[in-house]
């Protein structure tokens, strides 16, 4: 499971990319632990795997401003996160 | 070995086929045309229909996600609901494999507070271009008659341009979005490039 652009602080070895993260067997778990610092604002994760982004398997990330620490515009009535993307009906082994 | 000679019932041939797709796309090949554009696991009536959103609306994860009562068969666009007067902010993500995308609020301007964890100088723009991986957040007022606004969302720099909205709804109306769908930019790579190149970074000393 990888994130777009969210820093690996004290962690790089779980960066979520095949290679450096081993695959996450089907009926099992891991616990990805992160430290995020400094990076207020909005990231999304996806599995970097076998094309289940694609099957929808992506969720938005919020990284929030300490409380009393203000951000640079007043505090929005709402805030949603919307989540683009291109999409296929094909199965990716029949894709090309 | 090539993929058509192997078994196509066993665990090898999947195997092969991947290795095949991989290696077409690292020669640059691009995937073939999306046959559709989904927001938050959504489209409109027109290029999904019930069993192909299913798998899709899983992702959903705004409470405020519902569908019209009275048109429950053909609505599968996504809602959001807002209140007049007031500002929302949206954190807009491309989550898709190939294709850049434009985003655009009809009749609403956007004001561009962050993205990926930057704070940014904050510019208007009327429609928003989003490659993938990319996260951006804007503001938007309620500030337009009280009535349903089309979200549009369409493919960047594909030969087809695939279109697909969803709806800005201010609480309690009752008109449904109308008027044409407002057009963005399609193939121009100058516009893309001049946005990317007006967001910058909100220092200390704009403050």
């Amino acid at each position: 499971m990888d994130r777009n652009g969210v820093q690996n602080r004290r962690n790089s070895y779980v960066d979520g990319m095949y290679g450096t993260t081993c695959p996450i067997p089907p009926r099992s778990n891991y616990t990805y632990i992160l430290q995020v610092k400094d990076q207020i604002g909005s990231f999304y994760y996806f599995p970097s795997l076998a094309f289940h982004k694609a099957a929808g398997g992506f969720g938005g990330i919020r990284i929030l401003s300490r409380p009393g620490i203000p951000v640079p515009f007043a505090d929005p009535a709402g805030d949603y996160t919307v989540l683009i993307g291109d999409w296929y009906k094909f199965n990716h082994t029949v894709i090309i | 070995m090539h993929a058509n000679v192997i078994d196509k019932n066993t665990h090898n041939y999947l195997f092969f086929v991947l290795q095949d797709l991989k290696s077409r796309l690292d020669r640059g090949r691009k995937l073939p045309s999306p046959d559709g554009i989904l927001i938050n696991g959504r489209s409109n009536g027109a290029t999904l229909n019930v069993e192909q959103g299913v798998l899709a609306f899983d992702v959903c994860q705004s409470p405020t996600i519902f569908v019209l009562p009275k048109l429950k068969r053909k609505t599968f666009f996504f809602v959001y609901v807002v209140v007049i007067g007031k500002t929302y902010r949206l954190r807009i993500s491309n989550v898709g494999l190939q294709d850049s995308l434009n985003f655009r609020i009809q009749n609403h301007r956007m004001k561009l507070v962050e993205v990926e964890g930057t704070h940014t100088l904050q510019t208007m723009f009327s429609s928003l271009d989003v490659h993938v991986g990319q996260s951006y957040s804007v503001l938007i007022t309620a500030d337009q008659s009280p009535r349903d606004y089309y979200v549009v969302v369409s493919s960047r720099f594909t030969d087809k341009i695939i279109t697909t909205t969803g709806v800005l709804r201010y609480s309690g109306s009752s008109t449904p979005a109308s008027g044409p769908i407002p057009g963005g930019p399609t193939i121009q790579v100058d516009w893309s490039l001049n946005q990317a190149r007006a967001i910058r970074y909100l220092s200390f000393l704009h403050m």
